[in-house]
């Protein structure tokens, strides 16, 4: 008994260790194709188990690779076959099937009585990931789903209504979950987005592809994005949550740093994350304010934002090169404007003449002798003057303080930390 | 009716002069050298010889007219030629024959100095002086020094009233004593006010104050201070050689001048005993003065005359201290030039100091 006993435990043991191991799947994420690596998996599908849980509505990922001629329609079937998805006539269920060998996607919702997901709403979602889908960057189009699946979700819960046609929102309302506070690992939106509308696609394009191209040579993710409103966050909480939540921070190092513009109050933030907090200090961030603002101010979006691209590279720069950063003790330096050097002169010339005048006054002053005696010092008689009075009375006090002047900061960098838990630094202002 | 006085020299019987080098009466034609005492008692040995042929007596210049100008004529004794100078005039020196000669009228029934301060220095002591009054002036015009033409150079002996004052003086001040100090947060400043009251006297001796109206007052004052040890009872045998100016302003004139100067030098005094403050600030100043003594002295002086480019220029030597003052022309040109350096070393350094520590 007690051997048939431990061969059973045992072999229940190896049953439990091997069948985890070789399905790749779990709860909502179906990886048939293997496009996604397991880390990824875990994530994802943590993500859209909290989705389903917290809706009441399953929300599955699915990447199949079937290469049988048949059309993508016929291999999502077979795919809510293997899964049983959808096998009941309550649970609310949406997929989103992505077929490799199809080079091809789709979503399907199942019992959704109440419709959360309309035509609309479900084209919007299929036309928001097609570039990721394009460029195979199928992390990507998940947690994009994923995060739209979440904002719909929530927008119909709290309004009642789903999306309809004319109320499709821009996908910044998806920038940020709705519920959890998860973030992903890797980036899932590109450099540069351009909600707001401010410079035209020829130069949103070169942007992105000057963010990455730095990014990548720095190490350090450099990610701008314009929207028209922050909702209820601060500047800092969006800038913050935003960069967080998209998973901005480069691949190995962790470090970024990212400008958000936002049109409704004119307010614009930087945030920093990893090394970049210390190469970008509260003065670095001021400095690179000062250089792209008036361009905002002015209505020159792209080269503001070109500016500020420069500007990051040129600190990331200096640091990679001399191992130091700018900061109010190594201070910028700008080569002296002409107008800087005219000042010095102009400064210079005044104390020189000043001093001039005074040396010649006292050569002139050597061919002057004759002058009235205005004492006769000479011809006080020694010992002859008498004190016979002599009082020193105290009047009244006063007594006056000023503030001192707090001591200046001594630089470095001020960091709080975001929704999600993680250190940011930065600063920003209005423009 | 004025006379003019002439000593002999008991040696040769020349026109003796007073002798700066020596303080003594000297002639310099012999080049004996005699006490002024021992001249004296010669002179007046010498006009009782005379006897009917006093020379003193007969000797009484011929007084020609007083005209408004004040001029007077006078004949030389010793040559007849007339003399002229004006009213203030006391000694002069014959153009003729270059006999000094005295006036005596000068001082009688007026005020006779009491005292006199002989000259110490002779005439090439003064050009001297001169010529080194222009060393070292950098804005002097390049060739002021050698065309400068010396006009005139005459040793005159300057009338001056020398008087005693005393000085009572009432002075309120206004004081404050400040105190810093500073802890974490703020900055103090505290400030103590006081009424300082001072009283008391001062005494003055010999103020002097120019008596001659046509001598300038400041170049007189610029001359002080003289020093009186030398002072001697006024004999007229210093005069001989020398030019004297006869007083023509008043004590009267003159108090007001001195109590000026009293009044500064009081409150200097009185200030001075104000300590232990951050700042004083005189509020009432209160100076009485009383004059009490007036003595009138002759003091010496060199007055050098010159011209240059159709300018005049005056300048004076005190005759026992050699102390020598007088306005010199400023070259423009040169003006601008030192300025120009001067500007351009300062700016150069300035822009150097702002360019390095403040950028």
């Amino acid at each position: 008994m007690k051997k048939l006993f431990s061969i059973v435990v045992s072999l229940l043991l190896v049953v439990c260790l091997v069948v985890p191991a070789s399905a790749e799947t779990t709860g909502y994420v179906f990886d048939d194709a293997n496009v996604l690596e397991s880390e990824d998996i875990a994530e994802l599908n943590q993500r859209l188990s909290l989705i389903s849980s917290s809706y009441n509505f399953e929300t599955y990922f699915i990447t199949g690779n079937e290469q049988d001629g048949k059309e993508i329609k016929d291999h999502l079937n077979a795919a809510c076959d293997t899964y049983k998805l959808g096998k009941d006539d309550t649970t609310k269920t949406i997929i989103l099937y992505l077929s490799i060998s199809d080079d091809d996607y789709m979503i399907r919702t199942i019992n959704q009585e109440d419709k959360v997901f309309t035509n609309a709403g479900l084209t919007y979602i299929i036309n928001k990931i097609g570039e990721e889908f394009s460029a195979k960057n199928y992390y990507a189009v998940a947690w994009k789903y994923a995060n739209m699946c979440d904002g719909f979700l929530d927008y119909a819960q709290r309004e009642g209504t789903p999306y309809e046609e004319d109320t499709l929102p821009e996908y910044s309302a998806f920038f940020m979950p709705c519920v959890g506070n998860q973030i992903p690992h890797k980036r899932i939106l590109p450099y540069f987005i351009d909600e707001a509308d401010l410079v035209g696609s020829y130069s949103e394009s070169e942007l992105n592809q000057k963010l990455e191209k730095l990014s990548k040579e720095y190490q350090c993710d450099i990610a701008i994005v314009t929207v028209d409103s922050l909702g209820s966050r601060t500047p800092v909480e969006y800038a913050d949550d935003y960069f967080d939540y998209n998973g901005f921070g480069y691949d190995t190092t962790q470090d970024g740093v990212a400008l958000i513009i936002g049109m409704e109050n004119r307010d614009w933030h930087i945030t920093t994350t990893g090394a970049a907090i210390h190469t970008f200090t509260d003065y670095g961030i001021t400095y690179i304010g000062d250089q792209f603002v008036s361009y905002l101010s002015d209505g020159q979006y792209a080269d503001g934002f070109n500016e500020f691209a420069d500007q990051c590279a040129s600190f990331l720069s200096y640091e990679d090169s001399t191992g130091k950063v700018y900061d109010t003790n190594n201070k910028v330096k700008t080569p002296a404007s002409l107008e800087d050097i005219l000042k010095d002169i102009g400064i210079a010339l005044i104390i020189g003449l000043i001093i001039g005048l005074v040396l010649v006054s006292r050569l002139k002053a050597q061919l002057k002798s004759v002058r009235f005696q205005p004492d006769a010092n000479n011809y006080l008689r020694p010992g002859s003057m008498v004190l016979t009075n002599q009082q020193d009375l105290f009047l009244y006090t006063n007594v006056t303080k000023t503030a001192r002047q707090s001591e200046s900061s001594g630089g470095g960098s001020s960091t709080h930390s975001s929704s999600s838990g993680s250190s940011h630094g930065g600063g920003g202002g209005h423009f | 009716m004025s006379e003019l006085l002439e000593y002999k020299c008991p040696s040769c019987g020349g026109a003796i002069e007073f002798d700066t080098a020596s303080q003594q009466m000297k002639c310099p034609y012999c080049r004996t050298e005699f006490a002024v005492e021992s001249v004296k008692q010669y002179d007046e040995a010498l006009k009782q010889q005379q006897g009917e042929n006093i020379q003193w007596n007969s000797q009484a210049a011929e007084f020609i007219s007083a005209d408004e100008s004040g001029m007077r004529s006078y004949r030389c004794q010793s040559c007849g030629g007339e003399v002229i100078g004006d009213e203030t005039m006391a000694a002069s020196s014959c153009p003729y024959c270059g006999n000094p000669i005295v006036v005596i009228e000068q001082f009688a029934g007026m005020l006779k100095p009491d005292v006199v301060i002989p000259f110490k220095l002779d005439k090439e002591a003064a050009k001297t002086a001169l010529r080194n009054h222009y060393n070292g002036k950098r804005l002097l015009p390049k060739f002021f020094k050698s065309e400068n033409h010396l006009d005139e150079i005459r040793g005159i002996y300057v009338p001056f009233g020398l008087f005693n004052a005393d000085a009572n003086a009432n002075i309120d001040y206004r004081c404050t004593k400040v105190r810093t100090w500073s802890d974490s947060r703020y900055n103090y400043t505290e400030t103590s006010y006081y009424s300082a009251l001072r009283a008391g006297s001062l005494a003055f001796d010999n103020i002097p104050v120019d008596g001659s109206e046509k001598m300038p007052d400041d170049l007189m004052e610029s001359i002080e201070p003289y020093n009186y040890k030398d002072a001697v009872d006024f004999q007229t045998a210093y005069l001989s050689g020398f030019l004297a100016d006869k007083y023509d302003v008043g004590a009267e004139e003159s108090i007001p001048r001195a109590n000026n100067r009293i009044r500064t030098s009081a409150a200097e005094v009185f200030r001075s005993t104000v300590t232990g403050y951050t700042t004083v600030t005189p509020t009432t100043t209160n100076v009485q003065t009383t004059s009490t003594e007036v003595h009138y002295a002759l003091l010496p002086v060199w007055i050098l005359n010159t011209s240059w480019k159709d300018k005049k220029y005056m300048f004076a030597m005190n005759g026992q201290t050699g102390k020598f003052v007088g306005d010199l022309p400023c070259d423009k040109g040169l003006w601008w030039r030192w300025f120009g350096i001067y500007s351009g070393i300062a700016s150069v350094i300035a822009y150097l100091i702002v360019h390095f520590f403040f950028n």
